[in-house]
């Protein structure tokens, strides 16, 4: 069952907003934020910045999905660049603890 | 160039852990990273490190690698050039001390860990045994994140501030994660710390996984090493 779906117009202000917590968290200047930008290798991103991003965003859109899924998720399908960590997010509060299950085609 | 004798502090750890060695370095220490990548890194981690575009991420990445090496560098015939060990990941990412360029000598399950300006490192000789270790800055940070990695069993003996709690915890946590080879999918509520004589921890999984848990407090940072019981 979906959570929620998200507009085209959602998604981006979502990036816009990871890019604006990054910036602001590690200290990089927004312009150096890019789609491609690795979190750990080019901003210098440590495993608790994922976990901050994660309680912002369930914050945000009232999603409460346990730290284990999003584990399984992120093991599943990697996460490296800003752009996927946006991706990332979209899917959490799009399919909430169903996450692994849809993505996999399984039952939902 | 700062030797690794002059800067590396070896962890005193418990004695039932004499197939252990950890230790800590202090970044600001590598005063000269390309003469020290050039002494301890091998031809393929110096393609590695210089892929690295954040300046911070290229000490960090060198300063855990230093830290490690110079672990076991003198402990372990015939290896005696740290140009010729290499970090290698099984299929669970975690990672293992090799001989490079052959990578046919296994030299040990290791752990590295590294936090603002300090880096972490520990290996084991024992060849069932899996180790994780995490180092972490004391900072408001952790109360932010810490309604992801809170287990409302986790359990102390000593009375600490709570960030320095939090810092103990997540640091155990983290470390048992990747003992386990899990990161994240571990699910770090899902594991309880409970603190049986200071600084050591029973760690447990809710699934009924188990280690043993130490850790240290310097300056304003946690170090914490996760161990498990031989495995077959």
């Amino acid at each position: 069952m979906s959570t929620r779906k998200l507009t085209d117009a959602e998604k981006t202000q979502v990036y816009e907003d990871i890019r604006a917590f990054l910036s602001d968290e590690l200290d990089v200047p927004l312009e150096d934020i890019k789609p491609d930008s690795k979190i750990l290798d080019d901003l210098k991103g440590d495993s608790m910045i994922y976990l901050e991003l994660v309680e912002e965003f369930k914050k945000k859109f009232n999603v409460n999905v346990e730290i284990r899924v999003i584990g399984l998720y992120f093991q599943r399908h990697p996460v490296y660049t800003v752009g996927e960590v946006a991706k990332a997010v979209c899917d959490i509060v799009e399919y909430g603890d169903d996450l692994v299950n849809r993505l996999e085609g399984g039952a939902g | 160039m700062v030797t690794a004798s002059d800067s590396l502090i070896r962890l005193n750890l418990p004695r039932e852990w004499q197939h252990i060695a950890a230790g800590r370095l202090d970044l600001r220490a590598l005063t000269d990273p390309d003469a020290a990548a050039q002494t301890f890194l091998s031809s393929r981690e110096q393609t590695d490190w210089r892929t690295l575009a954040h300046p911070v991420r290229r000490t960090e990445w060198l300063g855990a690698r230093v830290c490690l090496k110079s672990l076991v560098i003198g402990r372990v015939d015939p290896i005696c050039n740290p140009r010729e060990l290499t970090i290698e990941k099984d299929n669970r990412g975690r990672p293992w001390l090799c001989t490079d360029p052959l990578r046919q000598f296994v030299v040990g399950h290791c752990s590295l860990a590294h936090a603002a300006t300090a880096a972490g490192a520990a290996w084991t000789s024992h060849p069932r045994v899996r180790i994780g270790i995490d180092v972490e800055q004391i900072t408001p940070r952790l109360q932010r994140a810490a309604g992801a990695f809170r287990s409302p069993r986790d359990s102390s003996l000593v009375r600490r501030p709570e960030l320095e709690q939090l810092a103990v915890w997540w640091t155990l946590k983290e470390a048992a994660s990747k003992a386990w080879g899990q990161g994240l999918g571990a699910g770090l509520a899902e594991i309880d710390c409970a603190e049986t004589v200071p600084g050591r921890h029973r760690v447990i999984h809710v699934d009924g996984r188990m280690l043993v848990g130490w850790h240290c407090a310097f300056e304003n940072f946690i170090l914490a090493l996760c161990a498990s019981d031989p495995v077959e």
